[in-house]
């Protein structure tokens, strides 16, 4: 669907995107997941024909590169920086954006897209009153408004507390329900792991690996361990490719005061791939 | 191509009024600038509030041979606590003096009028000239008022005075008795109030009696003052008619300021607040978005200008001469301001940038331009000097169509003045953008 060929970009000194090829599938959930300043952004602004590499080449499959306006129509994208007219209102940002896309039937559109965002209540309302996660699902709803089926996300869940962060992400699920290719970027493992049908690891420009989470997981996450906690003596851990049978013996053996099973996860693989912790 | 950029313009004139802020320092600070300088320079307090008004007046009797009634007419004048008055030379000097605004009007008491007291109940009266400012229409209905009533005054006088009085009712009856438009019901009621007249002791009375009288049905004809109001009309359009088309031409100046300053600055805003990203996304061109701003700021110019004149003419009397040319003016200067908003926009790219230097940059040139000291004022140097500033050209292009009454050939060079810098503007712009978006 979408093909990013050794892309490069540098700002100044700072090397922004290092090399990056990638090879989006149609109908997956894509996520690109790496920490602050890793490159996702500017890879998402090359991808979308906003930044021009420096090498490299961006092309949506059998239609050419988003720098034509004509293929621009086939991508949606939902910037991190929330990108409305605070002194419109919802229907009216929305209906704008509906009229440069040469939509018909605008109302209906914008109604529609209200509706699936789940922001129907408040479109005669101006955006300045609205809370963080209410703006961020205007944000992606302006993406949707010409019915893309690429979606570029760009951290869709930042700023928004953890209610409105479960309504994003199944709003999300719902549109890759819909037959859509998602683009989706985030500094969160869990939104990763939860979403995501492939994941690639981006730090510093690269994109270090790619592949679903259980494959990351079983190629850089290391093995599952047991920790066993006793009265009066340091907690044991013991690790291990069998989890149930340590637990097993371990109780058998009595005097356990508590048990966890640590297995690894996105963060383990990040750790693994950069040497740091995702959330630095 | 068009449709995209109409979208664009409409979404920012629609922001422009969301903001209260901005839709007033666009709109209705102009306008109340405009209305407050041409006060000023009108030299009379608009809201009255005690200050008298000043009345230029001319004795056409001359020195000394004029009778006593134009006299003593000009003495109650004087001492009423309304007016100031100021002898002008003739006729030429005190309208003179209202055409410069020194003056709200000028009264002019001609030869024969202490003659006219004798013919005050047979459609004469006392018959007074005024030379109005048409701007100031509402002071000048209140002026006629007081000419009445200080001529009526003048009336008691007469009664107050047994032989003058004696010789006033004699000539009147004559004069009645021959009247050819009055009925004979009244020649009698006005023997009767005649003879009832010579009775009367010389006080006050008949001065109370003539009051109610004044503006009684039973008087007929009866008028102490004939007060012929005349509009000075613009003479040869080679002056402003009045301090408002001055201080407008100057309004306009100052629209658009706003308008060029709040549409640079949204610009820069759509970048800093990440819209501009989405219009770059959308199937438009860098060319339409540029467009769709240029018109939405060409349309707030114009709509500042028109409003601006509009309102001038409509509730100050601010004469258009030549309304083509004047919206001929007012789509050139708005043109030409759309590109000096894009070059301010293109060249200072950020919301900061914009609003400091681009603020900066366009108030000097405001100033230099006429939007302070106007042009009809500048001294030779300054009026040199202000060709380099936009502003000037505007000022004078919307004066020159309503009151310097040019023509359209005399107004080619601030036309072409006025597009030169809308395309230099369009041009250095557009390739500050250009250069932003290659990055
Ligand atoms: N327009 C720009 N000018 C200069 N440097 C830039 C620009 N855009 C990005 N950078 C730099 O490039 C690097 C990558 O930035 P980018 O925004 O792509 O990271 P990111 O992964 O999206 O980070 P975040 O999670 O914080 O959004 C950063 O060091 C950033 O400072
Ligand atoms: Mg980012």
């Amino acid at each position: 669907m979408l093909r990013l060929t050794n892309l490069a970009k540098r700002f100044g000194d700072v090397v922004a995107v290092d090399g990056l090829s990638l090879d989006v599938r149609r109908g997956e959930v894509f996520g690109l997941l790496g920490p602050n300043g890793a490159g996702k952004s500017t890879t998402i602004s090359m991808a979308m024909g906003l930044v021009h590499p420096d090498t490299g080449s961006v092309e949506l499959e059998g239609l050419g590169a988003p720098t034509d306006a004509e293929v621009r129509r086939h991508l949606g994208l939902a910037p991190q920086t929330l990108a409305l007219y605070d002194d419109l209102t919802a229907e009216e940002n929305l209906a704008f954006f509906a009229k440069l896309y040469r939509l018909d039937r605008v109302r209906e559109r914008v109604a529609s897209v209200l509706e699936l965002v789940g922001l129907s209540q408040r479109g005669k309302h101006r955006v300045k009153g609205f809370s963080g996660g209410m703006q961020r699902r205007l944000n992606l709803a302006v993406a949707l408004i010409h019915d893309p089926p690429l979606l570029m996300l760009d951290e869709p869940t930042a700023g928004v507390d953890p209610q409105s962060r479960n309504n994003i992400i199944e709003l999300v699920r719902s549109l890759a329900s819909q037959g859509r290719t998602i683009v989706y970027t985030t500094h969160y493992m869990e939104e990763a792991s939860k979403l995501c049908d492939r994941v690639g690891i981006i730090d510093h420009g690269k994109l270090l690996d790619v592949g679903t989470v259980s494959e990351l997981v079983a190629r850089h996450g290391g093995t599952t361990s047991v920790v066993i906690e006793r009265l009066d003596v340091p907690e044991e851990r013991i690790t291990t490719t069998d989890p149930l049978k340590v637990i097993a013996q371990s109780l058998s053996n009595g005097d356990v005061a508590g048990l966890r099973v640590e297995r690894p996860d996105l963060e383990s693989v990040f750790l693994a791939l950069t040497g740091r912790s995702l959330r630095d | 191509m068009l449709n995209a950029a109409l979208t664009i313009a409409l979404k920012d004139l629609k922001l422009l009024f969301r903001d209260r802020t901005s839709a007033f320092f666009t709109f209705g600070f102009p306008l109340a600038l405009a209305v407050f300088f041409g006060m000023v320079f009108g030299g009379a307090g608009g809201d009255g509030g005690g200050s008298p008004v000043k009345l230029a007046i001319v004795h056409e009797g001359g020195a000394g041979s004029a009778g006593e009634i134009a006299k003593s007419f000009v003495a109650d004048l004087d001492a009423d606590e309304m007016i100031e008055t100021v002898t002008a030379e003739n006729r030429d000097a005190g309208e003179a003096m209202v055409r410069e605004g020194n003056a709200l009007a000028c009264v002019i008491i001609p030869k024969d009028f202490d003659s006219g007291a004798n013919s005050m109940f047979t459609g004469g009266g006392l018959s007074v000239e005024a030379l109005v400012d048409p701007s100031r229409k509402a002071e000048a209905g209140l002026l006629t008022g007081k000419l009445n009533e200080i001529a009526f005054r003048q009336m008691s006088k007469v009664f107050g005075n047994p032989t003058r009085m004696k010789s006033m009712l004699d000539t009147s009856r004559a004069a009645i008795l021959i009247a050819p438009n009055m009925s004979s019901a009244d020649k009698q009621r006005f023997a009767s109030f005649f003879d009832s007249a010579e009775r009367l002791p010389s006080d006050d009375g008949a001065a109370s009696e003539g009051d109610n009288g004044g503006g009684g049905g039973a008087m007929g004809n009866f008028s102490p003052a004939r007060v012929t109001v005349t509009e000075l009309k613009p003479k040869n359009k080679t002056g402003p008619t009045n301090s408002y088309s001055i201080s407008f031409p100057q309004g306009v100046a100052w629209g658009l300021m706003g308008c060029v300053m709040s549409f640079a600055a949204g610009l820069a805003q759509e970048r800093s607040r990440g819209t501009l990203l989405r219009l770059a996304v959308a199937p438009v061109t860098r060319r339409q978005v540029l467009l769709g701003k240029a018109l939405g700021c060409f349309i707030a110019c114009m709509m500042v200008i028109l409003l601006l004149m509009i309102f001038g003419r409509l509730v100050l009397g601010v004469e258009i001469a030549n309304p083509w040319l004047f919206l001929l003016a007012t789509a050139i200067a708005s043109f030409g301001f759309s590109g000096v908003m894009m070059f301010l926009a293109g060249v200072f790219r950020t919301e900061g940038g914009a609003e400091g230097a681009g603020r900066a940059i366009i108030l000097i040139l405001a100033m230099i331009g006429g939007g302070t000291i106007p042009l009809f004022f500048m001294p030779k140097f300054l009026l040199t000097a202000s060709m380099i500033s936009p502003f000037r050209w505007a000022i004078f292009a919307v004066e020159g169509a309503i009151w310097r009454g040019l023509t359209v050939t005399q107004l080619l060079p601030s036309f072409g003045a006025l597009i030169l810098f809308g395309v230099v503007g369009f041009a250095i712009g557009g390739y500050g953008f250009a250069k932003a978006q290659a990055r």
